[in-house]
């Protein structure tokens, strides 16, 4: 499974691959979500964007991306998306967390202040 | 710039060749006079071989200074001056060394097997006129500068097939090479911090000015630029535009008029940046900009 934190402009967003321990993990935590109706939140302004995590083969509970920002997971597949909760930001929480060495200090500061502050 | 490319393989990568200057406003001069030959992206032949030759702008004030669409195909039907055309375009892409013999061969037979009828009853695409962006003067205490403003055109940018592929630098500089580029990356002094003066020289390196460091009329278009830092993180550009507002496009998203908040950009000093704290000044691009 391959993460993205979309955050920058200029340059590319930091991204990288999650262990198979990872992997597993965030499985564990969407599938422990509840699905609610509703759209999802979105923002494409400056700055924090939140969380885009990728496998090839639907290899995330049948779906192709999962999108995760402000409390909300959606994960999206050809049939449509499906919208969970996740209301004390723990996904973003931990995707932040699983990334600490790939992202720059600055931004893993201001990101954890984004999260925090929703 | 334009890029123009051949549309003739479905395996390997396709032939592309990259014109400016007196050459690339003669073709496109050219293309203008016989819109009948003009086609859009999705009309004439799409099969297998030679399905014309894509003429894409890398600015976004080209279709409307010669009232053309951003990406056309050309040559890819029965339209007579459209082959001739195709004919001249391709024999300039064997002499630039873009096509091989055997390649340049055997798209002079696809163009005459076109004009011989092959492909008829294909639809040729409407065009836009619409008038070139006027020339603007900027001035501050004796210093005048002549530089340039294109109209706000969102659409050349978020093109799904480049949304993703160009950033606020490419916006600004008003070069959509779907690169994602970044200051100082083709002159070989890329920022490794993310600071304003480290920016600027990465910027200044590429050929950019500071504002009210005139560069001269040879150097059209030169688009006024305005740099921002997230310190620490990252960097953002935007650009003025003809309406007065300035233009940007924050990474791989839409391109925009209005900042955080949701207000048109009047003072890129004043908008809502989020992280982009620090205002590091404004800057001219240019026609011999480097950029990659």
């Amino acid at each position: 499974m391959r993460v993205e934190l979309d955050v920058y402009s200029g340059r590319p967003n930091p991204r990288w691959e999650l262990t198979d321990q990872q992997a597993a993990e965030l499985l564990k935590r969407l599938e422990a979500a509840q699905p609610v109706p509703g759209d999802s939140t979105s923002f494409d302004g400056l700055g924090y964007r939140g969380f885009v995590v990728k496998a090839e083969g639907g290899g995330m509970g049948g779906f192709e991306e999962i999108r995760v920002f402000q409390g909300k997971v959606v994960g999206i597949r050809k049939s449509g998306t499906v919208v969970f909760q996740d209301p004390q930001h723990s996904v973003e929480a931990w995707l932040l967390e699983s990334g600490r060495s790939h992202i720059e200090q600055a931004t893993m500061e201001y990101v954890g202040k984004e999260i925090d502050a929703r | 710039m334009i890029r123009i490319t051949a549309d003739m393989f479905s395996g390997r990568p396709n032939p592309v060749w990259e014109v400016e200057g007196a050459e690339a406003e003669s073709l496109l001069q050219e293309i203008s006079r016989n819109q009948d030959a003009v086609a859009a992206m999705d009309e004439g032949y799409q099969g297998l071989g030679y399905r014309g030759l894509i003429v894409e702008s890398l600015a976004d004030n080209m279709s409307s200074k010669y009232g053309l669409p951003s990406s056309l195909r050309l040559a890819n039907g029965a339209n007579a001056k459209g082959l001739e055309i195709g004919d001249r375009i391709v024999s300039s892409m064997l002499k630039a060394k873009i096509l091989d013999e055997g390649s340049h061969k055997s798209l002079l037979e696809q163009l005459q097997a076109f004009g011989q009828g092959f492909g008829a009853g294909i639809t040729e695409s409407d065009h836009v006129e619409t008038a070139p962006a006027p020339v603007e003067a900027a001035a501050v205490a004796a210093v005048t500068c002549q530089i340039e403003s294109a109209a706000f055109n969102p659409g050349f940018w978020n093109d799904p097939a480049h949304i993703g592929k160009n950033n606020c630098y490419n916006y600004a500089s008003n070069r959509r090479t779907d690169t994602f580029a970044q200051p100082g990356l083709a002159t070989g002094h890329q920022a490794s911090v993310m600071a304003c003066a480290n920016v600027t020289a990465a910027s200044l390196s590429d050929g950019l000015h500071k504002r009210f460091n005139c560069f001269p009329a040879s150097e059209n278009p030169r688009w006024l630029m305005a740099l921002v830092v997230a310190p620490g993180q990252d960097y953002h550009w935007y650009r003025k535009q003809k309406e007065g507002f300035w233009g940007h496009k924050p990474g791989h998203t839409a391109a925009r008029n209005v900042d955080n908040n949701n207000h048109v950009v009047l003072n890129p000093e004043t908008a809502a940046r989020a992280p982009y704290t620090n205002f590091c000044g404004y800057f001219y691009a240019c026609k011999s900009q480097k950029i990659r």
